[in-house]
């Protein structure tokens, strides 16, 4: 059960191996929480952040997930909730893909599509149910600024951003006053292993501080929580530019 | 629960009251006053009921003569897991599990209460100041055995020289003679007219309770009492539910609200309560409803939280920075004391102190696991706790 300041006790994160889901485990470790699962595909940096955040004092299992198998999602992910509460599910998973090459390679699009828009509607609905029947719990759902307005220079990743943010705020809704609590992240460039050698945007951040601004965003129960918060205000200045000189921007 | 709300009898003779569980002691205090029967206990708030009174064992003003409210408590209909309706009385072990079990072990349906007797709806109260903390504890020490009711408010922003520094507010039901010989009051000496102020606006912005407020707050709170006054005649409400006079009064504290957090440390154990208020007053919480207060004897709930000692209570900002971390380590100084926090106000202790400051848990889960198996009674303490 999470306390007054809203830090769980129990927490599972869907894409073990994500420096942002791993900078809130490492953050929420420190305060509360005392049991960690992390599901991912089977892979020896699974088992290396596990055994990081064992060293920190917690509980920590892994289970295998794939996102790609949304087949398997009942079964993986119900055995992990009929083994206790979990009072938030951190939905961290999801690929970069590039964009260049994946405009000529409409498979290698797809894939994106499916890990971080189908893959994630799957997981987020299984969790979701979980959540509601056990009566309490937090999905906070890492989706980007990518998501906000599609770019010219990475629209394929972005749209799949805009559709699980779409997805999350209307599963919020859905699930407003049954004591799930759905939060969107959106944090905009994130130095992490997953941007390694892009050319860094204005107002970059890091793992950390989105994890930090997850743990106050679950203390004022926030529905949307942006990284940078200034990030917030340029988008939205951003999303209201006319088509015509938006696609001449240099995004 | 407020939906079983019937006062069912009255024994103006004996002063019994049997009564549902969801009937509130202002309810109680609006049927029994004009009879002169008062409630054995009463919080800072007359709007609990009386099923919650039992459930959390509270305590007030009086603990140091009357003890908790489960010991006025005569019995009570229990209704259990497996669906049975049981009368429990006072000295066997459901009794003592119900008694601040915080609503586990069943619905508390009804209860029959052993009522205080009073001649009039006034208190006399003697109001004195204290400079500091040393000053406060050896007043209280050295008097309060006078007293049937005793308190002290304390300004946990004070710093230096005046830490601790509080108006000690002590009393007990005014006898009939005590009144005036010509006062409205004498007319109707047993009246219950609680006054209301009107709420606060519905939206209050953040941060209006700052370290700047408050610390005016007190400081004109410590300056307007008395120096020393004795014989003054209070209402009830006055007395003891001065919050209750503005509905809705939680809205000053913004949309992110507050959390309370009250312990208690053994006598013996003075330099605990030094440390912690010094930490407080260091820090800077801007607390504006701090109460100091001595207990008598423990009660005998297995989950009952006074014990004979010194119990601070406070209300802070709940968006304070770094508030989680800093009750954190103030729960590590009162668990070294051989303390325990207040499981009725606790939003957020971490389950790995509990044992240390309620040491009959194990027998309060082991009665759980047999008198509810599946666990059907619950609640998100039980479950952060594992109560």
């Amino acid at each position: 059960m999470k306390d007054a300041f809203g830090t769980p006790q129990s927490l599972l994160v869907l894409g073990g191996t994500s420096e942002i889901g791993l900078a809130t485990a490492r953050r929420l470790v420190a305060r509360r929480t005392r049991t960690v699962w992390l599901a991912g595909r089977p892979s020896p940096a699974l088992e290396e952040a596990a055994s990081g955040l064992r060293d920190m004092g917690a509980d920590v299992r892994t289970v295998a997930f794939d996102a790609l198998d949304p087949e398997a999602h009942e079964e993986s992910l119900g055995k992990i909730f009929a083994e206790g509460d979990i009072d938030m599910v951190l939905l961290a998973f999801g690929i970069l893909g590039d964009q260049a090459r994946d405009e000529d390679d409409p498979l290698a699009a797809v894939r994106v599509a499916q890990t971080n828009y189908t893959g994630a509607v799957s997981a987020g609905l299984v969790c979701a149910r979980a959540l509601q029947s056990q009566g309490h719990g937090s999905l906070v759902v890492l989706s980007s600024v990518a998501g906000e307005r599609a770019r010219r220079s990475n629209f394929i990743y972005g749209s799949s951003k805009a559709g699980l943010d779409a997805f999350s705020q209307g599963l919020g809704d859905a699930l407003y006053g049954t004591g799930v609590h759905v939060m969107v992240v959106r944090p905009g460039f994130v130095r992490s292993k997953m941007t390694a050698g892009l050319e860094e945007a204005p107002m970059a951040t890091t793992p950390e501080a989105v994890a930090e601004a997850i743990e106050t965003g679950l203390r004022r129960r926030s529905e949307t929580v942006w990284v940078p918060e200034r990030c917030g205000w340029s988008c939205r200045r951003c999303g209201t530019r006319p088509r015509q000189v938006f696609r001449r921007l240099p995004l | 629960m407020t939906g079983m709300d019937r006062v069912r009898t009255i024994d103006a003779e004996a002063g019994v009251v049997v009564c549902d569980a969801g009937v509130s002691l202002h309810r109680l205090m609006e049927v029994l006053l004009p009879l002169g029967w008062f409630v054995p206990v009463t919080p800072g708030t007359r709007y609990v009921t009386v099923g919650g009174a039992i459930g959390a064992d509270i305590h007030g003003k009086n603990h140091h003569v009357s003890g908790s409210f489960a010991r006025h408590v005569l019995a009570m209909d229990l209704l259990t897991a497996d669906g049975t309706v049981r009368t429990v009385t006072p000295g066997t072990p459901l009794f003592d599990a119900t008694a601040g079990g915080m609503g586990l072990t069943g619905v508390i349906l009804s209860a029959t209460v052993q009522l205080q007797p009073v001649e009039t709806s006034l208190m006399s109260v003697d109001t004195e100041r204290a400079t500091d903390l040393d000053d406060l504890m050896a007043r209280l020490t050295a008097t309060d055995h006078r007293y049937r009711y005793s308190v002290a408010w304390i300004d946990l922003l004070a710093r230096g020289t005046s830490m601790g520094r509080s108006v000690l507010t002590r009393g007990d039901h005014a006898p009939l003679d005590a009144l005036p010989a010509r006062a409205r009051a004498r007319r109707a000496p047993l009246a219950f007219r609680p006054g209301q102020l009107p709420a606060p606006p519905s939206f209050v912005p953040e941060g209006l309770l700052g370290k700047t407020s408050v610390g005016l707050f007190n400081e004109l709170w410590y300056r307007r009492a008395p120096r020393s006054r004795t014989g003054e005649l209070q209402k009830i409400s006055t007395f003891f539910h001065p919050l209750d006079g503005v509905p809705h009064w939680n809205r000053v504290y913004g949309r992110s609200g507050f959390v309370q957090y009250q312990f208690v440390v053994g006598y013996g154990k003075e330099e605990a309560l030094r440390r912690v208020v010094r930490r407080i007053s260091e820090r800077g919480c801007p607390s504006f409803l701090a109460v100091l207060k001595r207990f008598g004897e423990g009660d005998p709930g297995w989950l009952s939280f006074p014990m004979p000692g010194w119990t601070l209570a406070l209300d802070i900002p709940a968006n304070l920075p770094g508030l989680g971390v800093f009750l954190d380590e103030l729960d590590e100084e009162v668990a070294a004391a051989d303390g325990r926090v207040y499981l009725a106000k606790d939003s957020r202790l971490r389950p790995e102190m509990l044992a240390a400051m309620y040491p009959r848990l194990a027998d309060f889960r082991a009665l759980r696991a047999d008198l509810d198996p599946r666990g059907v009674f619950r609640s998100d303490l039980s479950r952060r706790l594992a109560l």
